[in-house]
């Protein structure tokens, strides 16, 4: 094969790579500060006991985060004002944090430009990113005030709905079109002229630090002041409940099963990368341990799910119960086959389980362009897995009354709730890392800002997803058992089949459309790491322009494939947005005797 | 003696005993809006039988208005199916009309036509909602109760009240209508015409709904008749029967009442039914607005004091197309202020016993499906 290709096959050499917990525990038994140093055994504990307290701070701010923002954006969907939004939500309000936020984040960025201009060390690339960034924010807003505010404002229908939201995009862009366009013009203006003097300013990259939790200390307390509050309320209030146990429960089941529920959950979160820094030349990952089986435990985490959502419809005594944790047990079983062979395809693609090296794999192109097919396998199988709308059987409210949830009350019925958009969570981060490139995207924060810029990329992924999530819920009415079963026994099965062993066939023959990605970090500009050593990169469709027959031949079998999924979607699209449906009208009838 | 050891556990001999599931669904179920209770028994979720046990929402309507007077009474039949309560007004007033031989002034019965209309939309609107959220669906709720809203509204800027309006009083109706009535009113028919087509867009054509409904309670139009189904039940089984077009009642002679029909009887017809008689009832109030002239509200012959109303002795039937089907009023009056005796003939009634037959095969999860599409109100059942 061409030399191109071998280079392909070469992996990242991240022997140097630790999590942020590895990293804390050498800074505590480490060299560089011999009066904290603490016993291997000690410091183990208190990792240990941190670790944990943190993910489980973690996990709740982030589920009820998510629980109220999904009222919020349902209440918008439906056109009607929802139960977070108080009074004193006004635009000007809304305004003035927007502000204030944008100038502290917008600080360092000026500094940065500042010093890129005046040739001092901030480099290229960032200005760059900044100059495209604010251009396209600048444009984007431009359309938006000429165009689209004006064609929504003149349209009824969007007063409420999917409309309105997009409404107030459109509001908040057109906000930023000036004072983008502005600093746009100055940045490429100094670029062209280069007349300002050099000089270089000293502590920008803390000042970055200090502005971005400055600005994310204002926005948390404006977000807990008017939307979260009743979140917060309505968690402290449930822990006051009272805990009930039905009189033929099988009680032992019973109590343990929320606890067997909730601990899958919160194990997910310890192998999820959220971001990476580069500290004193390491690379080190946000995560609480890098397994080199993540995904399998994940998969693991939700398999027991299923044996205590099972052992608390059983053990509750109630005939809704028993059969919501039926219809679990069938739609599991059902579901999790698909889900497997979707996530085999990332993991042979990747040739890895572990999640940072899965997004290490995806540097130079997002998994979700090779494996399309199984990204929306997976999109559809992730609802269910989760048991969110529309394959909500287990606990359909207006069936069986909350399926197995029905007995519960309290603690335990939060800790049902709590597990649950935790999982939503979970489903979602593992969808951008698998699929989505994790935390990678134009770094324009520099090597400074790394920790920021990948945590921003990251979470913006994973809330796209929550959000189709909430799309879904919102829009779709619940599906039938055997309806689910059908759908999946008969088309997902066999399409993930199908789709697994073309991928497998696809990386076993090292065709490049499987693996152009198998590549240096892309985010990080290595060459300010010592000991690390920079390969060449090829984008895809560099290494495509590289085939034998044979592998064209399969390229486009395989795009046949992608092509079905996509015409799928794209069809639907269409019919949803184009075309004009004709609905049935009153015809006259013959008059009936009888 | 501690309480978990004192409990009974049944001790069954043979190990392969297995019974029939007995579900009690209601009287307190988030599907059931009123009060009723549904034995379903079932072999797993396939339903085998269904016996409705209904009286838990009863307050004796029937006797109790043989206290009362006339006024009075027709508030409390409302109060059997207040999602349209027009049209328990306008049956009291029509019986004393008919025993009494009044004549209504034409004005009058172009009103009369219209509320009746407006309220059949906003029953509709409560059933589109509420069959959403029987299906699975949280949103068709919050929007159809948008335009209800402003049918309420409507109806309140017309008679002072948004569900009990006691506006058709006999002779007539109560009051003039506001002088911006008709131009808000036409304004809420041009524009619902758009909010129907987005509720199409957004919920009739989801592939999820048409397998929930398609071919799901199918209703033969022979059992249909045999067991006295009436209005959208019957019209989504094929058969072409309604009373504004086949008894024409108030204005609906004048009117040319087109009457959708179904074709396999399932849910997804009498969801179709329901929906083309919205589109129908809208098109029926602009011919009621383009036709009410100005004229007399109401027969100066008739004591307006309603309360103090007597009527002579007499017996009448007198029915209407009610949202749900024909709704019966039966009157024996014995010269009095107040009646004698009433009988409300309520199609939610024969409705509910179709369940039985028309879930029997199904999954548990068709049931609530089925029991929307049958869009039944509990008040008119128990009374």
């Amino acid at each position: 094969m061409l030399p191109v290709l071998a280079m392909l096959q070469q992996r990242y050499d991240m022997s140097e790579a630790r999590t942020m917990w590895e990293a804390l525990r050498a800074w505590l038994n480490g060299e560089p500060l011999p009066g904290l140093r603490f016993s291997p055994e000690v410091s183990n504990g208190i990792m240990l006991v941190t670790a944990l307290l943190f993910i489980f701070f973690l996990e709740l701010m982030i589920t009820i985060g998510l629980q109220v923002w999904e009222r919020r954006l349902m209440a918008r969907m439906q056109g009607r004002r929802g139960p977070q939004e108080y009074g004193e939500v006004t635009p000007q309000r809304y305004r003035r944090i927007f502000l204030q936020v944008g100038s502290l984040l917008g600080l360092p960025a000026v500094l940065y430009g500042l010093q890129y201009w005046s040739g001092g060390t901030a480099d290229a690339a960032v200005f760059g990113t900044w100059a495209i960034v604010l251009g396209v924010l600048g444009i984007a807003g431009l359309v938006s005030r000429r165009f689209v505010l004006p064609a929504l404002n003149a349209n009824v229908n969007a007063n409420a709905g999917f409309l309105s939201i997009l409404k107030f995009k459109a509001a908040l862009f057109s906000l930023l079109a000036m004072p983008c366009l502005a600093a746009t013009g100055g940045l490429v203006a100094a670029l062209l002229l280069g007349l300002l003097p050099k000089f270089s300013i000293p502590y920008v990259p803390q000042l970055t630090v200090l502005c971005t939790v400055l600005a994310f200390v204002l926005y948390m307390t404006y977000m807990i002041r008017f939307y979260w509050r009743q979140g917060f309320y309505d968690t402290i209030k449930i822990f006051f409940k009272e805990d009930t146990v039905p009189l033929n429960a099988d009680k032992l089941l019973y109590l343990i099963a929320p606890i067997l529920v909730y601990i899958p959950a919160l194990l997910s979160w310890v192998v999820i990368p959220f971001g990476v820094a580069a500290v004193d030349g390491q690379i080190v990952y946000y995560m609480i341990q890098d397994l080199n089986v993540g995904l399998l435990l994940i998969i693991a985490d939700f398999a027991m799910f299923l044996v205590a959502v099972i052992m608390s419809g059983y053990a509750s005594n109630n005939k809704y119960a028993l059969v919501g944790a039926m219809r679990e047990a069938a739609m599991l079983l059902t579901y999790e086959i698909p889900m497997l062979m979707a996530l085999l395809c990332v993991a042979i693609f990747a040739g890895s389980l572990n999640l940072t090296e899965i997004v290490q794999r995806q540097s130079m192109t997002w998994g979700i362009l090779p494996l399309f097919p199984a990204f929306i396998i997976y999109l559809v199988v992730s609802l269910a897995e989760t048991n969110r709308p529309p394959f909500d059987l287990p606990e359909a409210q207006n069936e069986l009354l909350g399926g197995y949830l029905v007995e519960y009350s309290g603690l335990r019925f939060a800790l049902f709730y709590v597990a649950e958009y935790s999982n939503v969570f979970i489903v979602s981060a593992i969808m951008s890392v698998c699929f989505l490139g994790g935390w990678k995207g134009p770094m324009f924060l520099g090597l400074d800002g790394l920790w920021l810029t990948s945590l921003f990329w990251f979470l913006l992924k994973t809330y796209a997803i929550c959000f189709f999530f909430i799309w879904a819920r919102s829009t779709m009415p619940r599906i039938r058992v055997d309806q689910i079963m059908f759908f999946s026994w008969k088309f997902l099965l066999p399409a993930s089949v199908v789709v697994m062993a073309a991928t497998a066939l696809g990386v076993v023959n090292k065709h490049p459309w499987f693996s152009a990605n198998q590549l240096a970090v892309h985010d990080v500009d290595v060459t300010a790491l010592q000991d690390v050593t920079q390969f060449q990169t090829l984008t895809t469709a560099e290494a495509l322009a590289v085939l034998t027959v044979q592998q064209k031949a399969f390229f486009w079998g395989y795009n046949a494939l992608c092509l079905f999924f996509g015409l799928f979607i794209l069809v639907m699209a269409w019919r949803i947005l184009f075309v004009k449906r004709v609905h049935p009208q009153p015809r006259r009838e013959v008059s009936w005797n009888a | 003696m501690t309480r978990s050891s004192d409990r009974r556990v049944e001790i069954r001999t043979d190990p392969l005993l297995t019974e029939k599931l007995i579900y009690s669904v209601g009287p307190q179920h988030p599907s059931l809006p009123s009060p009723l209770e549904l034995r379903v028994q079932a072999d797993g979720e396939l339903i085998e039988r269904i016996s409705p046990e209904v009286g838990y929402m009863h307050r004796g309507v029937e006797q109790l208005v043989t206290q009362r007077n006339y006024a009075q009474a027709a508030g409390l039949l409302s109060r059997c199916e207040w999602l349209a309560g027009s049209n328990a007004d306008w049956l009291v007033a029509d019986a004393i009309e008919r025993i009494e031989g009044i004549a209504v002034p034409e004005r009058a019965q172009w009103l009369r036509t219209l509320v009746l209309e407006l309220s059949r939309i906003g029953n509709h609107l409560f059933w589109f909602g509420n069959l959403g959220l029987e299906a699975g669906a949280y949103t068709p709720i919050f929007i159809s109760l948008r335009e209800r809203e402003l049918v309420l509204d409507l109806l309140e800027m017309l008679s002072g009240h948004r569900h009990h309006h006691g506006w058709i009083v006999p002779g007539g109706v109560r009051n003039e209508p506001p002088a911006d009535f008709s131009g808000l009113l036409r304004a809420f028919c041009a524009s619902f015409a758009l909010r129907l087509d987005e509720y199409e867009d957004f919920f009739s054509d989801n592939a999820i709904w048409i397998n929930r409904s398609e071919l799901i309670g199918t209703l033969e139009p022979e059992f249909a008749f045999e067991h006295g189904a009436t209005g959208p039940v019957l019209r989504g089984s094929g058969i072409a029967h309604d009373l504004r077009r086949d008894q024409p009642y108030a204005m609906y002679g004048e009117l040319d009442v087109r009457v959708p029909t179904g074709e396999f009887g399932d849910v997804l017809d009498r969801y179709r039914v329901r929906f083309m008689e919205m589109r129908e009832s809208l098109r029926l109030i602009a011919a009621c607005l383009d036709n009410c002239e100005a004229g007399e509200l109401r027969n100066p012959d008739v004591n307006p004091d309603y309360a103090a109303l007597t009527v002579s002795r007499g017996e009448v039937y007198t029915a209407v197309e009610s949202p749900r089907g024909e709704l019966g009023l039966t009157l024996v009056s014995d010269g009095t202020n107040r009646p004698a005796r009433m009988h409300l003939r309520a199609p939610s009634l024969y409705h509910l016993f179709l369940l039985d037959e028309l879930c029997r095969g199904y999954l548990l999860a068709d049931l609530f499906v089925i029991y929307g599409s049958l869009d039944i109100m509990i008040g008119e059942v128990d009374k």
